[in-house]
Protein backbone atom coordinates (compact mmCIF):
# COMPACT_ATOMS: atom_id res chain seq x y z
CA UNK A 1 0.00 0.00 0.00
CA UNK A 2 1.61 3.39 -0.59
CA UNK A 3 2.48 5.53 1.37
CA UNK A 4 -0.31 8.56 2.13
CA UNK A 5 1.91 11.03 4.06
CA UNK A 6 3.04 14.19 4.10
CA UNK A 7 -0.81 15.72 4.54
CA UNK A 8 -0.21 19.16 3.03
CA UNK A 9 -2.62 22.06 3.54
CA UNK A 10 -1.66 25.13 1.10
CA UNK A 11 -3.41 28.23 1.66
CA UNK A 12 -6.39 26.71 2.35
CA UNK A 13 -9.23 29.08 3.06
CA UNK A 14 -12.98 27.73 4.03
CA UNK A 15 -16.05 30.42 4.06
CA UNK A 16 -19.70 29.64 5.06
CA UNK A 17 -22.23 32.55 3.87
CA UNK A 18 -19.55 34.79 3.15
CA UNK A 19 -17.75 34.00 6.73
CA UNK A 20 -14.30 33.15 6.64
CA UNK A 21 -14.06 30.05 8.80
CA UNK A 22 -10.63 28.67 7.62
CA UNK A 23 -7.68 31.61 6.68
CA UNK A 24 -4.78 30.90 4.43
CA UNK A 25 -4.17 27.99 6.16
CA UNK A 26 -0.57 25.71 5.06
CA UNK A 27 0.86 23.05 7.14
CA UNK A 28 2.56 19.49 7.15
CA UNK A 29 1.68 16.68 8.89
CA UNK A 30 4.08 14.03 9.28
CA UNK A 31 3.24 9.89 9.72
CA UNK A 32 5.00 9.15 12.93
CA UNK A 33 3.49 11.80 15.46
CA UNK A 34 0.26 12.18 17.58
CA UNK A 35 -0.95 15.29 15.71
CA UNK A 36 -3.24 17.70 17.90
CA UNK A 37 -5.64 20.57 16.26
CA UNK A 38 -5.53 22.77 19.58
CA UNK A 39 -7.36 25.97 20.07
CA UNK A 40 -10.12 27.60 21.95
CA UNK A 41 -13.97 27.33 20.55
CA UNK A 42 -15.05 28.63 17.62
CA UNK A 43 -11.06 28.54 15.98
CA UNK A 44 -11.94 26.23 12.74
CA UNK A 45 -10.23 23.19 14.63
CA UNK A 46 -13.39 20.95 13.56
CA UNK A 47 -13.38 22.19 9.95
CA UNK A 48 -10.08 21.72 9.77
CA UNK A 49 -10.85 18.30 10.84
CA UNK A 50 -13.31 17.74 8.46
CA UNK A 51 -11.33 19.29 5.85
CA UNK A 52 -8.83 16.69 6.17
CA UNK A 53 -11.45 14.29 6.13
CA UNK A 54 -12.68 15.59 3.43
CA UNK A 55 -16.30 15.79 4.05
CA UNK A 56 -15.91 19.56 3.46
CA UNK A 57 -14.12 21.16 0.15
CA UNK A 58 -12.28 23.78 0.25
CA UNK A 59 -12.62 26.61 -2.43
CA UNK A 60 -9.33 27.90 -2.18
CA UNK A 61 -6.15 26.24 -1.57
CA UNK A 62 -4.95 22.79 -2.02
CA UNK A 63 -4.88 19.53 0.16
CA UNK A 64 -2.78 16.96 -0.97
CA UNK A 65 -2.27 13.35 0.65
CA UNK A 66 1.47 12.89 -0.28
CA UNK A 67 0.50 14.70 -3.58
CA UNK A 68 -2.41 13.23 -4.30
CA UNK A 69 -5.94 14.27 -3.52
CA UNK A 70 -8.61 13.47 -1.14
CA UNK A 71 -10.08 10.57 -3.27
CA UNK A 72 -7.06 8.59 -3.36
CA UNK A 73 -6.74 7.51 0.63
CA UNK A 74 -10.28 8.18 1.67
CA UNK A 75 -11.22 4.64 2.39
CA UNK A 76 -7.77 4.42 4.73
CA UNK A 77 -9.70 7.94 6.47
CA UNK A 78 -12.18 7.23 9.74
CA UNK A 79 -13.39 9.99 11.78
CA UNK A 80 -14.79 10.24 14.98
CA UNK A 81 -17.38 13.33 15.30
CA UNK A 82 -17.14 15.55 18.39
CA UNK A 83 -20.81 14.08 19.67
CA UNK A 84 -20.46 10.37 19.48
CA UNK A 85 -23.16 9.41 16.10
CA UNK A 86 -24.89 5.79 17.46
CA UNK A 87 -27.13 4.03 15.24
CA UNK A 88 -30.57 3.84 17.32
CA UNK A 89 -29.36 0.15 17.06
CA UNK A 90 -28.13 -2.31 20.12
CA UNK A 91 -24.24 -1.62 20.87
CA UNK A 92 -23.40 -5.28 19.12
CA UNK A 93 -25.13 -4.16 15.90
CA UNK A 94 -23.42 -0.94 16.01
CA UNK A 95 -20.15 -2.52 15.46
CA UNK A 96 -21.65 -5.11 13.39
CA UNK A 97 -22.85 -2.04 10.73
CA UNK A 98 -19.16 -1.14 10.62
CA UNK A 99 -17.86 -4.61 10.09
CA UNK A 100 -20.12 -5.11 7.44
CA UNK A 101 -18.26 -2.19 5.52
CA UNK A 102 -14.70 -4.57 5.76
CA UNK A 103 -13.62 -6.88 3.84
CA UNK A 104 -14.41 -9.85 6.52
CA UNK A 105 -16.93 -12.62 5.12
CA UNK A 106 -20.27 -12.68 6.32
CA UNK A 107 -19.91 -15.64 7.85
CA UNK A 108 -16.93 -14.06 10.05
CA UNK A 109 -18.46 -11.18 10.90
CA UNK A 110 -19.75 -12.40 14.15
CA UNK A 111 -16.77 -13.52 15.83
CA UNK A 112 -14.65 -10.40 14.60
CA UNK A 113 -17.46 -8.61 16.46
CA UNK A 114 -17.37 -10.78 19.28
CA UNK A 115 -13.40 -9.85 19.46
CA UNK A 116 -13.91 -6.49 19.20
CA UNK A 117 -16.52 -6.28 22.39
CA UNK A 118 -14.21 -7.94 24.14
CA UNK A 119 -11.02 -6.12 23.52
CA UNK A 120 -12.81 -3.07 24.50
CA UNK A 121 -14.67 -4.50 27.27
CA UNK A 122 -18.41 -4.40 26.18
CA UNK A 123 -19.41 -8.22 26.06
CA UNK A 124 -21.70 -7.34 28.92
CA UNK A 125 -23.18 -4.80 27.35
CA UNK A 126 -23.44 -6.54 23.26
CA UNK A 127 -27.63 -6.56 23.43
CA UNK A 128 -27.75 -3.13 24.98
CA UNK A 129 -29.71 -0.72 23.24
CA UNK A 130 -26.86 2.23 22.91
CA UNK A 131 -29.43 4.56 24.66
CA UNK A 132 -28.50 3.02 27.94
CA UNK A 133 -25.02 3.01 27.73
CA UNK A 134 -22.83 5.97 30.03
CA UNK A 135 -21.06 9.00 28.18
CA UNK A 136 -17.63 7.04 28.76
CA UNK A 137 -19.36 3.57 27.12
CA UNK A 138 -20.49 5.08 24.52
CA UNK A 139 -16.88 6.79 23.59
CA UNK A 140 -15.65 3.33 24.03
CA UNK A 141 -17.95 2.22 21.42
CA UNK A 142 -17.63 4.82 19.32
CA UNK A 143 -13.57 3.66 19.00
CA UNK A 144 -14.22 0.38 19.12
CA UNK A 145 -16.35 0.17 15.59
CA UNK A 146 -14.04 2.54 14.20
CA UNK A 147 -11.33 0.51 14.15
CA UNK A 148 -13.33 -2.45 13.13
CA UNK A 149 -12.08 -0.23 9.56
CA UNK A 150 -8.49 -0.54 10.20
CA UNK A 151 -8.04 3.05 9.07
CA UNK A 152 -4.26 4.22 8.83
CA UNK A 153 -5.75 7.29 10.17
CA UNK A 154 -7.83 8.51 12.70
CA UNK A 155 -9.43 12.14 13.31
CA UNK A 156 -10.67 12.16 16.81
CA UNK A 157 -12.83 15.59 17.26
CA UNK A 158 -12.79 16.50 20.35
CA UNK A 159 -12.75 12.99 21.59
CA UNK A 160 -13.21 13.78 25.60
CA UNK A 161 -15.78 16.78 25.03
CA UNK A 162 -18.52 14.79 26.97
CA UNK A 163 -16.41 12.64 29.35
CA UNK A 164 -15.65 12.99 32.72
CA UNK A 165 -11.65 13.10 33.85
CA UNK A 166 -11.51 9.15 34.63
CA UNK A 167 -13.19 8.59 31.08
CA UNK A 168 -10.65 11.26 29.66
CA UNK A 169 -7.56 9.56 30.89
CA UNK A 170 -8.86 5.78 30.14
CA UNK A 171 -9.52 7.81 25.97
CA UNK A 172 -6.52 9.34 26.22
CA UNK A 173 -5.07 5.54 27.31
CA UNK A 174 -6.61 3.73 24.48
CA UNK A 175 -5.48 6.82 21.83
CA UNK A 176 -1.78 6.07 22.70
CA UNK A 177 -2.62 2.46 22.65
CA UNK A 178 -3.74 2.75 18.97
CA UNK A 179 -1.14 5.10 17.68
CA UNK A 180 1.94 3.22 19.10
CA UNK A 181 0.08 0.03 16.91
CA UNK A 182 0.45 2.44 13.91
CA UNK A 183 -2.05 4.20 13.06
CA UNK A 184 -1.67 7.50 12.39
CA UNK A 185 -3.72 9.77 14.86
CA UNK A 186 -4.87 13.51 14.43
CA UNK A 187 -7.05 15.31 17.20
CA UNK A 188 -8.38 18.45 18.11
CA UNK A 189 -9.03 19.65 21.13
CA UNK A 190 -9.32 22.91 23.66
CA UNK A 191 -7.92 21.64 26.65
CA UNK A 192 -3.72 22.66 26.46
CA UNK A 193 -3.27 19.88 29.03
CA UNK A 194 -4.88 17.03 27.24
CA UNK A 195 -2.73 18.19 23.94
CA UNK A 196 0.37 18.32 26.30
CA UNK A 197 -0.53 14.64 27.69
CA UNK A 198 -1.15 12.58 24.07
CA UNK A 199 0.28 15.30 21.68
CA UNK A 200 4.10 15.13 19.58
CA UNK A 201 3.08 17.36 17.50
CA UNK A 202 0.61 20.62 18.10
CA UNK A 203 -1.39 23.05 15.33
CA UNK A 204 -2.52 25.86 17.23
CA UNK A 205 -5.26 27.65 15.82
CA UNK A 206 -6.71 31.22 16.64
CA UNK A 207 -9.67 32.43 14.77
CA UNK A 208 -9.30 30.34 11.66
CA UNK A 209 -5.53 31.26 11.47
CA UNK A 210 -2.66 29.06 11.77
CA UNK A 211 -1.12 30.50 14.80
CA UNK A 212 1.92 27.64 15.38
CA UNK A 213 3.00 24.31 13.99
CA UNK A 214 5.65 23.00 16.40
CA UNK A 215 6.70 19.50 17.46
CA UNK A 216 4.98 19.40 21.44
CA UNK A 217 8.02 19.56 23.16
CA UNK A 218 9.59 22.94 21.39
CA UNK A 219 6.16 24.72 21.45
CA UNK A 220 5.40 23.81 25.44
CA UNK A 221 8.29 24.83 26.00
CA UNK A 222 9.58 27.79 23.97
CA UNK A 223 6.17 29.08 23.03
CA UNK A 224 7.09 32.00 20.53
CA UNK A 225 4.06 33.98 20.53
CA UNK A 226 2.76 35.83 23.23
CA UNK A 227 -0.72 34.28 23.19
CA UNK A 228 0.59 31.13 23.33
CA UNK A 229 2.39 31.98 26.13
CA UNK A 230 -0.21 33.66 28.23
CA UNK A 231 -2.41 30.58 27.64
CA UNK A 232 0.53 27.82 28.89
CA UNK A 233 0.86 30.55 32.16
CA UNK A 234 -2.41 30.70 32.78
CA UNK A 235 -2.86 26.67 32.76
CA UNK A 236 0.78 25.69 34.22
CA UNK B 1 -86.68 -0.60 23.71
CA UNK B 2 -85.61 2.48 21.93
CA UNK B 3 -84.48 2.83 18.71
CA UNK B 4 -81.21 3.01 19.55
CA UNK B 5 -81.54 0.36 21.61
CA UNK B 6 -83.05 -2.47 19.24
CA UNK B 7 -80.20 -1.06 16.44
CA UNK B 8 -77.69 -2.34 18.83
CA UNK B 9 -79.02 -5.37 19.77
CA UNK B 10 -79.56 -6.57 16.31
CA UNK B 11 -75.90 -5.06 15.22
CA UNK B 12 -73.94 -7.00 18.29
CA UNK B 13 -76.46 -9.94 16.63
CA UNK B 14 -75.43 -9.32 13.38
CA UNK B 15 -71.40 -9.07 14.59
CA UNK B 16 -72.06 -12.24 16.98
CA UNK B 17 -73.23 -14.38 14.16
CA UNK B 18 -71.06 -13.45 11.36
CA UNK B 19 -73.91 -12.45 8.99
CA UNK B 20 -72.23 -13.18 5.64
CA UNK B 21 -72.81 -9.97 4.12
CA UNK B 22 -71.39 -8.13 6.81
CA UNK B 23 -68.42 -10.06 6.80
CA UNK B 24 -68.53 -9.70 2.93
CA UNK B 25 -68.58 -5.67 3.42
CA UNK B 26 -65.80 -6.08 6.14
CA UNK B 27 -63.13 -8.43 3.83
CA UNK B 28 -63.38 -5.99 0.66
CA UNK B 29 -62.61 -2.85 3.12
CA UNK B 30 -59.89 -4.95 4.43
CA UNK B 31 -58.60 -5.50 1.14
CA UNK B 32 -59.26 -2.47 -0.16
CA UNK B 33 -57.32 -0.33 2.55
CA UNK B 34 -54.56 -2.85 3.03
CA UNK B 35 -53.95 -2.70 -0.85
CA UNK B 36 -53.57 1.11 -0.76
CA UNK B 37 -51.56 1.25 2.50
CA UNK B 38 -49.38 -0.90 1.14
CA UNK B 39 -49.34 0.40 -2.32
CA UNK B 40 -48.70 4.08 -0.47
CA UNK B 41 -46.21 2.55 2.02
CA UNK B 42 -43.80 1.75 -1.15
CA UNK B 43 -44.14 4.93 -2.46
CA UNK B 44 -44.10 7.60 0.10
CA UNK B 45 -41.04 5.70 2.23
CA UNK B 46 -39.51 5.63 -1.07
CA UNK B 47 -40.39 9.49 -1.53
CA UNK B 48 -40.12 10.56 1.63
CA UNK B 49 -36.69 8.63 2.32
CA UNK B 50 -34.88 10.06 -0.93
CA UNK B 51 -35.90 13.72 -0.57
CA UNK B 52 -34.75 13.63 2.65
CA UNK B 53 -31.40 12.45 2.54
CA UNK B 54 -30.53 14.08 -1.13
CA UNK B 55 -30.03 17.64 -2.19
CA UNK B 56 -31.58 18.85 -5.39
CA UNK B 57 -32.73 21.93 -6.79
CA UNK B 58 -35.99 22.57 -5.94
CA UNK B 59 -36.57 20.22 -2.67
CA UNK B 60 -38.06 22.52 -0.86
CA UNK B 61 -40.92 22.79 -3.40
CA UNK B 62 -41.23 19.43 -3.00
CA UNK B 63 -41.55 19.26 0.34
CA UNK B 64 -43.71 22.03 0.03
CA UNK B 65 -46.00 20.32 -1.95
CA UNK B 66 -45.97 17.03 -0.09
CA UNK B 67 -46.72 18.75 2.86
CA UNK B 68 -50.09 20.24 1.27
CA UNK B 69 -50.94 17.02 -0.45
CA UNK B 70 -51.19 15.95 2.94
CA UNK B 71 -54.74 17.36 3.16
CA UNK B 72 -55.82 16.53 -0.07
CA UNK B 73 -60.13 16.89 -0.18
CA UNK B 74 -61.10 13.37 -0.89
CA UNK B 75 -64.26 14.19 -2.54
CA UNK B 76 -61.68 16.09 -5.48
CA UNK B 77 -58.94 12.94 -5.04
CA UNK B 78 -62.64 10.96 -6.03
CA UNK B 79 -63.46 13.42 -9.08
CA UNK B 80 -59.81 13.07 -10.40
CA UNK B 81 -59.57 9.52 -10.64
CA UNK B 82 -63.15 9.41 -11.77
CA UNK B 83 -62.29 11.74 -14.62
CA UNK B 84 -59.14 9.68 -15.68
CA UNK B 85 -60.87 5.82 -15.05
CA UNK B 86 -64.01 7.02 -16.78
CA UNK B 87 -64.86 5.78 -20.03
CA UNK B 88 -63.78 9.21 -22.07
CA UNK B 89 -60.68 9.29 -19.72
CA UNK B 90 -57.29 8.53 -20.61
CA UNK B 91 -57.50 4.99 -18.36
CA UNK B 92 -60.96 4.31 -19.89
CA UNK B 93 -59.80 1.70 -21.68
CA UNK B 94 -59.12 -0.31 -18.98
CA UNK B 95 -62.40 -0.53 -17.64
CA UNK B 96 -61.44 0.24 -13.81
CA UNK B 97 -64.39 2.16 -12.61
CA UNK B 98 -66.82 1.37 -10.28
CA UNK B 99 -63.72 -1.62 -9.02
CA UNK B 100 -62.46 -2.19 -6.17
CA UNK B 101 -59.10 -1.37 -8.59
CA UNK B 102 -60.47 2.19 -8.53
CA UNK B 103 -61.18 2.80 -4.95
CA UNK B 104 -57.53 1.05 -4.44
CA UNK B 105 -56.34 4.03 -6.60
CA UNK B 106 -57.97 6.86 -5.26
CA UNK B 107 -57.24 5.54 -1.55
CA UNK B 108 -53.28 4.98 -2.24
CA UNK B 109 -53.59 8.72 -3.87
CA UNK B 110 -55.11 10.11 -0.50
CA UNK B 111 -52.66 8.19 1.63
CA UNK B 112 -49.17 8.09 -0.32
CA UNK B 113 -48.93 12.16 0.64
CA UNK B 114 -49.50 11.38 4.18
CA UNK B 115 -46.56 8.73 4.78
CA UNK B 116 -44.60 10.49 2.04
CA UNK B 117 -44.38 13.68 4.11
CA UNK B 118 -44.18 12.17 7.42
CA UNK B 119 -41.45 9.72 6.39
CA UNK B 120 -39.52 12.80 5.22
CA UNK B 121 -40.05 14.66 8.37
CA UNK B 122 -38.84 11.50 10.61
CA UNK B 123 -35.87 10.63 8.54
CA UNK B 124 -34.98 14.05 7.96
CA UNK B 125 -34.22 14.23 11.88
CA UNK B 126 -32.51 11.42 12.03
CA UNK B 127 -29.99 12.47 8.67
CA UNK B 128 -28.94 15.34 10.76
CA UNK B 129 -27.42 13.11 13.26
CA UNK B 130 -26.31 10.02 10.88
CA UNK B 131 -25.19 12.53 7.52
CA UNK B 132 -21.39 12.98 8.57
CA UNK B 133 -21.27 9.40 9.99
CA UNK B 134 -22.29 7.80 7.01
CA UNK B 135 -20.52 9.82 4.43
CA UNK B 136 -17.60 9.48 6.19
CA UNK B 137 -17.50 5.84 5.51
CA UNK B 138 -18.47 6.43 2.30
CA UNK B 139 -22.12 4.80 1.80
CA UNK B 140 -23.86 4.68 -1.25
CA UNK B 141 -27.50 5.86 -1.88
CA UNK B 142 -28.85 2.98 -1.55
CA UNK B 143 -27.15 1.92 1.22
CA UNK B 144 -28.06 5.16 3.11
CA UNK B 145 -31.64 4.72 2.02
CA UNK B 146 -31.76 0.88 3.58
CA UNK B 147 -29.77 1.60 6.94
CA UNK B 148 -31.93 4.94 7.67
CA UNK B 149 -34.98 3.34 7.04
CA UNK B 150 -33.87 0.47 9.42
CA UNK B 151 -33.07 3.31 12.29
CA UNK B 152 -36.41 4.93 11.64
CA UNK B 153 -38.56 1.86 11.65
CA UNK B 154 -40.60 2.88 14.63
CA UNK B 155 -41.12 6.13 13.76
CA UNK B 156 -42.26 4.62 10.07
CA UNK B 157 -44.29 2.83 11.41
CA UNK B 158 -46.20 5.21 12.96
CA UNK B 159 -46.37 7.14 9.81
CA UNK B 160 -47.57 3.60 8.21
CA UNK B 161 -50.50 3.71 10.76
CA UNK B 162 -51.64 7.15 10.03
CA UNK B 163 -51.95 6.09 6.88
CA UNK B 164 -53.79 3.38 7.79
CA UNK B 165 -56.48 5.47 9.67
CA UNK B 166 -57.19 7.65 7.17
CA UNK B 167 -57.85 4.75 4.58
CA UNK B 168 -60.30 2.74 6.67
CA UNK B 169 -62.35 5.51 7.52
CA UNK B 170 -61.77 7.22 3.66
CA UNK B 171 -65.88 7.38 2.23
CA UNK B 172 -65.67 10.62 -0.06
CA UNK B 173 -63.06 9.26 -2.74
CA UNK B 174 -64.23 5.72 -2.30
CA UNK B 175 -68.26 6.34 -2.96
CA UNK B 176 -66.92 8.29 -6.20
CA UNK B 177 -65.29 5.71 -8.04
CA UNK B 178 -66.52 2.74 -6.25
CA UNK B 179 -69.90 3.49 -6.72
CA UNK B 180 -71.16 1.78 -3.67
CA UNK B 181 -72.21 -1.40 -5.69
CA UNK B 182 -73.54 -4.45 -3.53
CA UNK B 183 -71.42 -7.09 -3.34
CA UNK B 184 -68.49 -5.20 -5.71
CA UNK B 185 -67.62 -2.34 -3.75
CA UNK B 186 -69.56 -1.52 -1.37
CA UNK B 187 -67.34 -0.96 1.54
CA UNK B 188 -67.75 -0.52 5.62
CA UNK B 189 -67.76 3.46 5.15
CA UNK B 190 -69.87 3.69 2.15
CA UNK B 191 -72.35 0.91 3.71
CA UNK B 192 -72.16 3.02 7.03
CA UNK B 193 -73.80 5.95 5.09
CA UNK B 194 -76.14 4.58 2.89
CA UNK B 195 -77.79 2.14 5.19
CA UNK B 196 -78.13 5.08 8.10
CA UNK B 197 -79.63 7.35 4.76
CA UNK B 198 -82.25 4.59 4.44
CA UNK B 199 -82.78 4.59 7.80
CA UNK B 200 -81.72 0.42 8.38
CA UNK B 201 -79.52 1.79 11.33
CA UNK B 202 -78.47 -2.04 12.56
CA UNK B 203 -76.18 -2.90 9.42
CA UNK B 204 -74.95 0.53 9.77
CA UNK B 205 -74.30 0.15 13.39
CA UNK B 206 -72.77 -2.91 13.20
CA UNK B 207 -70.32 -1.91 10.88
CA UNK B 208 -69.87 1.37 13.29
CA UNK B 209 -68.61 -0.71 16.17
CA UNK B 210 -66.19 -2.73 14.04
CA UNK B 211 -64.80 0.40 12.28
CA UNK B 212 -64.16 2.08 15.49
CA UNK B 213 -62.94 -1.45 17.13
CA UNK B 214 -60.04 -1.27 13.98
CA UNK B 215 -58.99 2.40 14.91
CA UNK B 216 -58.86 1.56 18.78
CA UNK B 217 -56.36 -1.27 17.17
CA UNK B 218 -54.29 0.78 14.99
CA UNK B 219 -53.91 3.32 18.10
CA UNK B 220 -53.02 0.57 20.56
CA UNK B 221 -50.44 -0.47 17.74
CA UNK B 222 -49.13 3.01 17.91
CA UNK B 223 -49.18 3.50 21.60
CA UNK B 224 -47.29 0.11 21.48
CA UNK B 225 -45.07 1.45 18.71
CA UNK B 226 -44.12 4.55 20.38
CA UNK B 227 -43.25 2.74 23.97
CA UNK B 228 -40.98 0.02 22.32
CA UNK B 229 -39.28 2.45 20.57
CA UNK B 230 -38.55 4.51 23.61
CA UNK B 231 -35.40 1.77 23.99
CA UNK B 232 -34.12 3.15 21.13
Amino acid sequence: MSEIFPLKFSKVNYQVNGKRLIKDVSFEILKNKRTAILGPNGSGKTTIMLLIHGLIKAKDGLISWNGRDHQAIKKRLAMIFDKPILLKRSVRENINFFVKRTKVQRKKRLFVCNQILKKFDLNLLANQPVQSLSAGEKQRLVIARTLTLNPKVLLLDEPSSNLDPENTLELERIIKNISKQGMKIIFSTNDILQAKRIAQHILFLSNGKLIESLDAKTFFQKPRFKKIEKLLRGVL
Amino acid sequence: MTDFQTAAYIAIKLILELDSNLVEIILLSLKVTFSSVFIATVLGLYVGTIVSITNFPGKNIIVVLLNSFMGLPPVVVGLVVYLMLSRVGPFGVFGLLYSPTAMIIAQSILITPIIAALTRQIVSDLWVKYELQFRSLCLSLKESFFEIIWDARHGLLTAIFAGLGRAIAEVGAVIIVGGNIEHVTRVMTTTIAMETSKGNLELAMALGMILLLLTFLINLSLFLIGNRSKNY
